[in-house]
């Protein structure tokens, strides 16, 4: 097991040495540089410019003259919020569905689950949060249109986490600013989850009925067991495995998606803040915010790999 | 009375190419405490056969049955819950490959405990004790240690014992054992026969064994059925289908068995039945031995009825007899 860790603690290690030396041989191109360097070799500024990186210095936005780490911190807040969110919406409902295609195997209600996640797989995110918009916002009036909380509502930003700020507002306004506030969340979620939730969902039916087929399965089936404690008990457990590997490949397209959902609903995020800085040709905004983005799509699949090599006692207890 | 009764049996699946007869018309029985066999080459029906008996077949499969009578319950008058709550509280079954037989992610303890709660349950610790006892039983003296381990820590013999023990956990009165010892070393094959032979002894628990390998039948069965294309072409008491085997495929069969020892000549070839088996969707007429058996004439389009023969049952229009030896 502590073979395995360290392995994956190494591939960490090269990940982030690649994406730094990326970033750094970016910076180098750019016309108004992120940092002042002192030495002439390059192979000492990029040395340099990894002590800058560690000390918090991520190089001061051209437009506005902020630090670039500290506009980071200030909008990543709410685009966390509708990443977990949507996350949480693309596994529990992926999941359900594809347990539900995998069972009914053929049926009507399979085929109608499997060629709905194609549709929704194919869905450019941009045209179908739009057309969300229109049917929810705009036709039925069920949702608001964009935005994090409505205007009415005075909301100090503690955490900069909305549902944790109107929940420390709750003597000002009782649970209304938080409900409010969570109303403002579902739409975009949903627009965000509804393609990782289609891929982990027909991942979910083809891995548990590859599973179903198994020899194991099988000999459960031979001892009487019932069906429902076979899928849950006997089968989940080994068809997650594929279906964890999806999930970290998801947080790379939730990551480019956020960036589209946040300009759609207008909500005050990273990608909101990033398509700025794309626009004013920011650089060191730009800069910054990619290899953030990044080193948190290479965390969470660190953290995944984590969680699998736990759920497989093969990795975890090897003969 | 018979344990299991079973007659007409026949299993088809469904698939792209048209409906595939994996049984036909398999007639068979097994009396409480007897050990019986079942041999043939791969494909020809002897695991499906099994499966169906043991209620496991793929939903691709569909099975039927003129009688499929288990320790007194009539199986064919039952909705498919009933029966597999009948099977699955009298017939236990192994399988070829023990380590991907058992759950990859859950403790041997875990798996076995999970049997014991289904047949009888009781406490924690009553049903721990009793999957101790059940180790103790199949020869696994470190239970202690086992139980929490994960079957890929076990050998394939370990494995394989502790399938039997879960089998037994169900207190079956027919144990099934397709091709039990296939994938394990020789040692270790001869070990768990005994196992299963001791465990018939000891517990009046009928043994059906599927094999290929006849040297594992002559001396553990009282029974052999042989199976060919899906259908049983031979069955009788092993020591006399043995020793004078009236189907061509089953003398066939005991011919391409190397002999040590006495009846060993250098350079005597083994004998081998020309082309291979046929394939379950492109069965030749009449008999399905017919184009590689050496006996064959025009007769052998029709397709032979099983019939008995001196207490034996042949599906052969010319069986050999004493005269043709």
């Amino acid at each position: 097991m502590f073979a395995t860790l360290l392995k994956q603690l190494s591939t960490l290690a090269i990940s982030l040495l690649g994406l730094t030396i990326l970033t750094f041989i970016l910076s180098l191109q750019s016309d108004t540089p992120v940092h002042q360097f002192q030495s002439d070799s390059v192979i000492l500024q990029y040395f340099e410019y990894l002590q800058f990186l560690l000390n918090g210095d991520w190089g001061t936005s051209s437009i506005h003259k902020r630090s670039v780490l500290k506009d980071f911190l200030q909008h990543f807040p709410a685009t966390i919020e509708l990443i977990l969110l949507a996350m949480i919406l693309a596994v529990t409902t992926g999941l359900a569905l594809g347990i539900i295609a995998s069972t009914r195997r053929g049926g009507w209600l399979d085929n109608t689950l499997m060629t709905s996640s194609l549709v929704g797989y194919s869905m450019p995110i941009f045209w179908w949060g739009m057309l969300l918009v229109l049917l929810f916002s705009l036709t039925l009036g069920w949702t608001p249109v964009a935005g994090r909380i409505d205007f009415a509502y005075d909301i100090e930003p503690y955490t900069r986490f909305m549902l944790i700020d109107t929940l420390l507002h709750h003597n000002q306004y009782g649970f209304s600013a938080f409900l409010n506030a969570l109303h403002h969340l579902v739409l975009p979620a949903i627009t965000l989850s509804t393609i990782p939730m289609a891929i982990i969902a027909r991942m979910t039916r083809s891995s548990l009925l590859a599973v179903l087929k198994s020899e194991y399965v099988r000999t459960a089936r031979s001892k009487g067991i019932s069906k429902q404690r076979i899928i849950w008990v006997h089968a989940l457990r080994n068809a997650l495995q594929p279906i964890l590997t999806i999930s970290g490949v998801q947080i790379s397209i939730i990551m480019s998606g956020v960036i589209i959902t946040e300009y759609i609903f207008a909500w005050p995020g990273i990608g909101k803040w990033l398509l700025e800085a794309v626009s004013r040709r920011d650089f060191a905004s730009i800069q910054g915010g990619v290899l953030a983005l990044s080193i948190i799509v290479i965390a969470f699949n660190l953290a995944l790999d984590f969680i699998s090599i736990y759920l497989n006692p093969r990795l975890r207890r090897p003969s | 009375m018979g344990l299991l009764q079973v007659e007409n049996l026949s299993v088809d699946f469904q698939t792209d190419s048209g409906i595939i007869p994996a049984v036909d018309s398999a007639k068979m029985s097994i009396n409480a405490g007897q050990v019986q066999g079942v041999i043939g080459e791969s494909g020809s029906g002897k695991s499906v056969m099994a499966l169906a008996i043991a209620g496991l077949l793929s939903p691709a499969a569909t099975m039927r049955a003129d009688l499929f009578n288990l320790d007194g319950h009539d199986l064919t008058r039952m909705s498919s819950a009933e029966r597999q709550k009948i099977i699955s509280s009298n017939i236990s079954i192994i399988f070829q490959e023990p380590t991907s037989s058992l759950n990859p992610s859950l403790t041997i303890g875990y798996q076995l405990d999970e049997t014991i709660r289904f047949h009888g349950g009781g406490t924690r610790k009553q049903r721990y004790e009793k999957a101790q006892e059940l180790l103790a039983q199949v020869g696994i003296h470190d239970g202690k240690r086992r139980y929490k381990e994960y079957p890929h820590q076990l050998s394939g013999g370990l494995n394989q014992r502790v399938m039997i023990a879960m089998a037994l956990a169900c207190e079956p009165k027919l144990l099934i054992a397709d091709e039990p010892t296939t994938a394990l070393d020789v040692t270790v094959q001869s070990q768990i026969l005994d196992l299963l032979l001791r465990l018939n002894e000891e517990h009046n628990m009928a043994l059906m064994l599927i094999t290929h390998d006849f040297s594992i039948l002559s001396e553990t069965t009282d029974k052999v059925y042989v199976m060919y294309g899906g259908q049983i072409v031979e069955s009788g008491r092993t020591y006399n289908l043995l020793s004078q085997p009236y189907h061509p495929y089953t003398k066939a069969l005991l011919d391409s068995v190397p002999h040590y020892g006495m009846h060993y000549k250098k350079g005597r070839r083994l004998f081998n039945l020309k082309g291979s088996t046929p394939s379950l969707d492109h069965l030749p007429v009449g008999c399905y031995l017919g184009p590689r058996c050496p006996y064959a004439n025009k007769k052998c389009v029709q397709p032979p009825e099983l019939r008995s023969l001196k207490g034996r049952k042949v599906r052969c229009h010319f069986p050999l007899l004493e005269e043709d030896k």
